[in-house]
């Protein structure tokens, strides 16, 4: 094996060349301005204000005391800023000599409207004033404190115009975050994420065990607790200096850090319960009934509505009730899942504590952390086989009790050692367990939602293939043998990242970020020798599977960054960033398995036919760039940039790819000819910005090369080593390049009281990743190639209006309106063809993955019996046609995949002199279908209501019989109308009277009580209009399908502060 | 502010873009970048003797996928026939079963995948084997004998309009759309190949010699009726004897038996018959109902429970099992081509030739004797014993042309139940009998117990992903048979 060392080529290559500049460059002695930032309304003394020196490399932060010091100010006429959130930034000239020190109090007043001042980029922090794009920032240390939050996907949701974050429903599922709609065709379309500094891996699907669709990403590995804030850069206008991977968004997370002054302990306590609060619909069955008794007739379920029209609904005595039979029309309903005995569902339960110290001097500060976040979620045995199981002495596993659960431990190290003015480093250490329990649930043929959604219309339906127990309505397998399979995941997560900064010079500074984020995966699929049902011959001999998976992300960020203020040219300051940065991403599992178990086994070698397997995928990413910023007369920005990447998945016939970028931030309120008077006088500031950059995603790590693929086959009777022929490769392969325009204004009115900010961008992306299909004809293995064929737009707007309507002692109230609307549309698919799926089309001119069928266009209960059958429904056939004329498909376009408008309105009061704040957040989502694809299975098992039920609508029975009677086979009707309002979240914070605080010599405290998925409105047939069985598969092609909704989440929480 | 020297930050500044330029050589992009997959394998790597036959290998595992080590086109073509009914969830199992199947039903799409993957890969390995080890030469015949066996049951499953393109080289040169009886003449040539390389006398030129003889016999049939005696006289009993039979086999470390794992192990498949549903209430135009049969060649039972009152359901929860696990273990080896339909040829040969009398002689001779179906195998828990037939009483000569058409094929469903063969029968019976292709005496028809009536479809069709990667291809040319 080869070892590479790419820390100590690229480190080693800056910092020498950074050495030996220095070394050429005098060092100025400079001056010292020292002084204290105090609130401006009662003179207290602010703690973490930024003062930075304009125009050149030096900064520092106020201590716990408000004071600060800036040493090494070049003498001369120089000009001070001084920024805080919640606070209006300030601005001031002095003048200092070489060794003088001067002195600069500055007061702040505070922001009604509160934005984060400073944001990340891929060049370091920067104003947001002085950023040409739109970036978002969520406070989340915050958020934690008052509204129910479990992972990242919750503290993204609703918050973020343009954002649309999909969560799972089963505890510890993934999470699916699309930044300004979908880009790419065939790739991933997740954004990025950076924490510290550094490279996170986030990997959708992360698991070797198909529990059926709600499998988690490694996003979840974080707490929020841990968390600061995170910051969104929504696409290659911003991200580009992000790279090759970056096009569809970087979400930056920054950790809590440690604040000089005494020790700060914070303890938080959260306690709750989760209940699905769905209505699930019943089972159906035309049954018989016993004409004199009433007692049910041998069942069947053969008896539907159709036939019932017919009049060939036969008995047991073969005769109609026309005939003067039985008959079988009786409809009977039933669900285990809404029978409190029999239901697999449940009340789950949360509990989370976290402790956190932050202290440190002016030199060094810390912050150390420790979290739990301990939830049982609602699946589990049903009542009635739990108590026979207690009753005949058997005992039941812990899993199968509680099949979904999750544990996580969470630990945080943050150290910031200021060691001299010119030098400073940040150790940011992370580790985290997490142990994950996820139940077999939807697309899985064993799962719980195919054997309660998949039911008769009635209880006794006899009992499970093979075995004497009951079914008790459930389809095949009751819970007690479903969750007899245990499906564990523990992961051990270590995030480092170190950051260096220097500044050599007042107008130069370094910055060297270097981490690497490991994954150890170690998960068990174990089921016993004799448990569960016989789903298949082997299944009761049992299985045990044991896969083993380590996932490293190492990452480099080195970079300097020049500033130049000529003193002739006060009005003008310039900044010079270069940088390079890799990225090394390896993952490596390895998978051992053992079929037939001896009984009470649970390991794979103790399996009587063991096997192995193993797999790795590599990609590495290294990229320069470049970047000059200008100021003029500090309001108006222009920057330019461009960077180069190289990539392991590029193919051989190309080398390098390069995505410039350039934008402009100009704050036109404070201009001298902006307007003072009249309507203008209620412009507190106005700031119009516009953006153009680059940015790719790259391809697969093995999808530029023609490959053979090795295993095993029994050839003649002995098990021999083969190769095959795999994949086509594609010599030509390049990452997929996406460009994008932004432009929009930032605004405060009313005395900074509100914020309206309006956002437009316009991405295209070209070369686009396409995975052509391969003509079966060819014979390889893989089925598809990618190819550079594709063009994507997305368009749209994004709104936000915000700020703080009312701000009296005993009431105030404020509120934040975020609103986007994108559209999406497929430009080309160059040479190939439309790619027509059963569900999702991926057509020229129309929207990736669109919806397509052929449609519904009304009915007609011809015999007037209230019973629709074949040719009784009216369907438009519509063609479709490649561009060679050639016929590829029979559908017309039924509507996006995904939200393409969404709406959030967040809204607090507070009372009682700001004690008690009772805060909402409603999200609406619209523009969309959403595939009812669970109904769409109860229509074919059967067991749906318009299969069955005679007070079915006729909109129903269409939709049954459209897809299982008529020749068009269209499932139209299964493609319902996605939009919904959800009552997202709301919380009651109460800040306990400082009498109780003081007894319990805290610093302060509060109570919470919070609430998430209250409640929802929706025309959806379905479940729940977001719900995705695959959400955390990471693909694009949603619907819902033999899954349960997400549970609602009811929370006490204790924060307490010493 | 005091001015720094814009030359000496000038010169920083390109000193340090230097530096991370410098670091841009090619030794460092390579250390950089350099990303070796141990999972995946460079063609050159199978450039020498060893790569032959490992690609060789890889071959003969296509041609297990493609028939009873995979769900392939034996089980799909069966549930499309009247061999197989579907009780699983999958609508395109549903929608195959029920006659109806769509241009992108994806399992059959995987079956036709499958079976193209044995023609480019018996093509790799003949050009690797000739280049790197051309003896022994019945190793490159029995790669004939692979990829006409592909191109024979291609023409056998599919529609009209099947294209066969050349993908084994870096260039693919895309086929155009042939009609099942081109196909069966591409077939019965490859075939031709494998007989002319293996004159010799040793065991494997013996054992691909008989193979190939009756693949090219199935193809002549194929092609017409009228090559049924040129089909008899490549498979005498003097040169494929009665229990001759070539086999994919099966393990319990790589794959089972795909007749033992999909209908009898996964229950996604059970038994067809006259009468279906799980009242049995519903009448199906079946030609042969292989339940009520109760034929000793298809041992066919309802799956009993452990209580053993109830009958065990199917993996939809709905249908009853209907299993020949006696027939077919988890890797009981299945014959590809076997000395039985051998006799089968020559009996329809002799039919053809109006020698009624010979036919059912030959007929009766296979039911005379207890032929061995299917060999022991080991399975997780034991040993699969296998299935011998017992000795079955003669059958008489139905006196008529279409009765002993009947009989005929009626023996062959039952000698050859779930090896891939009833389907390219009940084509042929339509297409050189003149059965009519939605009688009961072909192809399922009436009311399919899941839901709706059953369809028209007597082939699979060639599908979606074919029209949409191959430029030349724009659908079937004809659905017929």
């Amino acid at each position: 094996m080869r070892f590479v060392r790419p820390r100590s080529l690229v480190t080693g290559a800056v910092f020498t060349a950074l050495f030996t500049l220095v070394s050429t460059v005098a060092a100025a002695q400079g001056g010292t301005i020292t002084g204290t930032v105090t609130e401006q309304a009662d003179g207290s003394p602010l703690q973490e204000a930024r003062v930075i020196v304009l125009g050149s490399s030096i900064f520092t932060s106020t201590n716990a005391t408000g004071k600060y010091t800036l040493r090494g100010v070049p003498a001369g006429p120089v000009d001070i800023r001084v920024i805080r959130v919640g606070y209006t930034e300030q601005k001031r000239s002095i003048r200092v000599a070489d060794g003088e020190t001067v002195t600069l109090d500055v007061a702040m007043a505070k922001s009604i409207v509160q934005l984060q001042e400073v944001v990340t980029t891929a060049t370091g922090e920067q104003r947001r004033a002085e950023v040409g794009n739109a970036v978002e920032n969520v406070n989340v240390s915050k958020l934690t404190e008052s509204a129910p939050i479990r992972n990242v996907g919750d503290i993204l949701t609703g918050r973020i115009p343009g954002v649309v974050v999909q969560s799972g429903s089963q505890t510890g599922s993934g999470t699916r975050v699309r930044i300004r709609g979908i880009s790419s065709i065939s790739l991933s379309n997740d954004p990025i994420y950076v924490i510290d500094g550094v490279r996170m891996s986030s990997n959708s699907n992360s698991t070797s065990i198909g529990n059926g669709g709600s499998n988690p990403n490694r996003i979840g590995d974080i707490s929020p607790e841990d968390i600061e804030n995170i910051e969104i850069v929504k696409g290659p206008s911003a991200a580009t200096l992000y790279g090759t991977d970056a096009a569809n968004g970087v979400i930056v997370i920054t950790t809590k850090k440690g604040r000089a002054g005494q020790a700060r302990w914070n303890v938080s306590a959260e306690g709750g319960w989760l209940q699905d609060l769905h209505d699930y619909p019943p089972n159906y069955t035309l049954a018989g009934v016993n004409p004199t008794t009433g007692a049910p007739l041998v069942l069947s379920n053969q008896c539907t509505l159709v036939k019932v029209s017919q009049g060939t609904c036969t008995g047991s005595d073969r005769k109609t009730r026309a005939e003067g039979g039985l008959g079988y029309d009786s409809l009977r309903t039933f669900s285990p899942i809404n029978d409190s005995e029999l239901s697999p569902l449940h009340t789950g339960n949360r509990q989370a504590y976290s402790v956190n110290l932050s202290a440190g001097t002016d030199a060094i500060r810390y912050f150390l952390s420790a979290t739990r976040d301990d939830e049982v979620g609602v699946l589990g045995i049903d009542n009635l086989e739990r108590r026979l199981a207690d009753q005949a002495g058997r005992e039941l596993h812990d899993w199968q009790i509680h099949p979904n659960t999750r544990l996580l431990n969470s630990f945080r190290g943050n150290i910031s050692a200021q060691v001299n003015p010119k030098l400073d480093a940040n150790v940011s250490f992370g580790y985290s367990t997490v142990e994950l329990r996820s139940a077999f649930e939807s697309n899985a043929t064993y799962g719980i939602g195919s054997q309660a959604f998949g039911g008769p219309g009635y209880r006794n339906n006899g009992l499970i293939s093979g075995l004497t127990d009951s079914l008790y309505g459930y389809r095949a397998g009751t819970p007690e043998k479903v969750f007899t399979e245990k499906n564990q995941q523990n992961v051990n997560r270590m995030i480092l990242s170190s950051n260096l900064n220097w500044r050599p010079t007042s107008w130069l500074a370094t910055r060297a970020n270097v981490g690497t984020d490991f994954t150890d995966r170690n998960e068990q699929d174990l089921h016993m020798n004799g448990e569960g049902w016989p789903i298949s011959a082997t299944y009761r001999n049992g299985f045990a599977g044991n896969y083993r998976t380590n996932i490293n992300t190492l990452s480099a960020d080195l970079g300097a960054t020049a500033n130049y203020n000529p003193s002739r040219f006060r009005w003008l300051g310039s900044k010079t960033t270069v940088g390079t940065q890799y990225t090394n991403y390896r993952l490596d599992q390895n998978a051992a398995e053992g079929q037939t178990l001896p009984p009470g086994a649970q390991t794979a070698s103790s399996g009587a036919t063991p096997s192995a397997s193993e797999g790795t995928t590599i990609q590495k990413t290294w990229g320069m760039f470049v970047e000059e910023a200008v100021a003029i007369r500090d309001r108006l920005f222009l920057t330019a940039a461009v960077r180069t990447d190289q990539n392991s998945a590029f193919g051989t016939n190309f080398q390098r790819v390069y995505y410039p970028k350039g934008s402009l931030s100009w704050v036109l309120s404070d201009e001298d000819f902006f307007p003072k008077s009249n309507v203008f006088n209620q412009i507190s500031s106005l700031r119009l910005r516009a953006a153009y950059g680059a940015s790719g995603v790259q391809p697969g790590p093995n999808d530029a090369l023609r490959t053979y693929t090795a295993s095993s086959a029994s050839i003649k009777g002995t098990d021999t080593p083969i190769e095959t022929f795999n994949a086509l490769g594609n010599a030509e392969l390049k990452p997929e390049r996406s460009t994008e325009f932004e432009g929009g204004f930032d605004s405060r009115l009313f005395g900074n009281r509100i914020q309206f900010d309006v956002t437009y961008y316009r991405r295209k992306t070209k070369d686009a990743l396409i995975s052509a299909i391969i003509a079966p004809s060819v014979g390889s293995g893989a089925t598809t190639r990618n190819q550079n064929l594709g063009g994507i737009e997305n368009k749209g707007w994004e709104f936000a209006l915000g700020g703080q309507l009312i701000d009296r002692k005993q009431l105030g109230f404020d509120f934040l309106l975020n609103s986007s609307l994108n559209s999406n549309k497929v430009l080309s698919l160059g040479d190939t063809p439309p790619q027509i799926g059963t569900t999702y089309w991926i057509v020229e001119g129309y929207p990736i993955n669109g919806i397509w069928a052929k449609p519904i266009t009304g009915w007609h209960d011809d015999n007037k019996d209230g019973i629709l059958t074949a040719g009784e429904v009216d369907i438009k056939y519509d063609t479709l046609f490649d561009k060679t004329g050639a016929a590829v498909g029979v559908g017309t376009f039924r509507g996006y995949s995904a939200p393409r408008y969404q709406t959030s309105l967040t809204s607090g009061i507070e009372l009682f002199n700001h004690k008690v704040r009772i805060q909402n957040l409603f999200d609406w989502r619209s523009g969309n279908k959403w595939y009812n694809n669970n109904e769409r299975i109860r229509c074919t098992r059967p067991n749906c209501n318009s299969m069955y039920n005679p007070n079915a609508s006729f909109e129903e029975q269409a939709m049954n019989i459209a897809a299982n009677y008529d020749d068009a086979k269209t499932l139209d009707g299964f493609y319902q109308p996605g939009a919904f309002v959800k009552w997202r979240e709301a919380s009651v914070t109460w800040q306990l009277p400082e009498r109780l605080v003081a007894r319990s010599r805290a610093r302060n405290a509060n109570l919470v009580f919070s609430a998430r998925n209250l409640k929802q409105w929706t025309n959806y047939r379905g479940n729940d209009p977001e719900s995705d069985y695959a959400v955390g598969n990471g693909n694009d092609t949603p619907s819902e399908f033999q899954n349960f909704a997400a549970p609602t989440y009811f929370i006490f929480r204790l924060n307490l502060g010493f | 502010m005091r001015l720094i020297p814009y030359r000496g930050r000038a010169v920083a500044t390109l000193a340090i873009a230097a530096a991370t330029l410098l670091a841009g050589c090619d030794k460092t992009k390579s250390a950089l970048l350099e990303a070796v997959d141990p999972d995946i394998i460079d063609p050159s790597s199978v450039q020498s003797e060893a790569g032959a036959i490992a690609v060789r290998n890889g071959a003969l595992s296509r041609l297990r996928s493609a028939t009873a080590g995979g769900e392939s086109s034996w089980l799909f073509g069966g549930l499309l026939a009247d061999e197989w009914a579907t009780s699983s969830t999958f609508v395109q199992n549903d929608e195959t079963d029920q006659r109806r199947i769509q241009t992108n039903n994806s399992t059959v799409n995987s079956t036709l995948r499958l079976l193209y993957r044995v023609r480019t890969a018996s093509n790799q390995a003949i050009g690797l084997l000739n280049k790197y080890r051309p003896t022994p030469v019945a190793d490159i015949a029995e790669m004939y004998f692979a990829r006409g066996f592909a191109e024979l049951q291609l023409a056998s499953d599919f529609c009209n309009g099947i294209p066969l393109t050349d993908g084994a080289g870096e260039e693919v040169s895309f086929g155009m759309p042939l009609s099942v009886k081109e196909v069966f003449t591409v077939a019965a040539a490859s075939f031709d190949t494998a007989i002319a390389m293996t004159s010799g006398t040793d065991a494997a030129s013996v054992a691909i010699n008989r193979a190939a003889r009756i693949g090219k016999a199935r193809a002549l049939l194929g092609v017409s009726l009228d090559n049924a005696a040129a089909a008899a006289a490549l498979v005498p009993t003097s040169i494929v004897p009665t229990d001759y039979h070539y086999d994919v086999t099966s393990s319990l470390t790589t794959s089972s038996n795909i007749l033992w794992s999909q209908p009898a192990s996964q229950m996604r498949y059970v038994v067809s018959d006259s009468v279906q549903g799980p009242s049995r209430n519903i009448l199906v135009g079946n030609a042969i109902p292989f339940l009520s049969a109760r034929d000793p060649r298809v041992p066919a039972h309802y799956r009993i429970a452990a209580n053993g009152r109830d009958t065990v359901k199917a993996q939809d929860g709905n249908t009853y099992v209907i299993s020949v696990d006696s027939l077919w273990g988890q890797t009981t080896a299945v014959a590809l081509v076997s000395g039985i339909d051998a006799r089968l040829i020559e009996a329809e040969a002799a039919l053809k030739a109006g020698q009624p009398g010979t036919m059912i002689s030959i007929l009766n001779d296979l039911r005379g004797t207890p032929r061995v179906i299917t060999a022991s195998s080991p399975t997780a828990t034991g040993t699969h014993p296998g299935w011998t037939t017992p000795v079955m009483p003669a059958v008489a000569d139905p006196g008529t042309p279409d009765g002993r058409v009947n009989l005929l094929f009626r023996e062959a469903a039952f000698w050859q139940f779930g090896r891939g063969v009833r389907l390219g029968n009940l084509r042929r019976l339509i297409r050189d009998y003149g059965r009519a292709a939605d009688g009961s005496d072909t192809f399922p028809t009436g009311t399919h117990y899941k839901s709706g009536t059953f369809g028209t479809d007597v082939n699979l069709p060639v599908t979606t992903d074919e029209q949409v990667g191959n430029p030349n291809f724009h659908g079937c040319t004809d659905r017929k048979a």
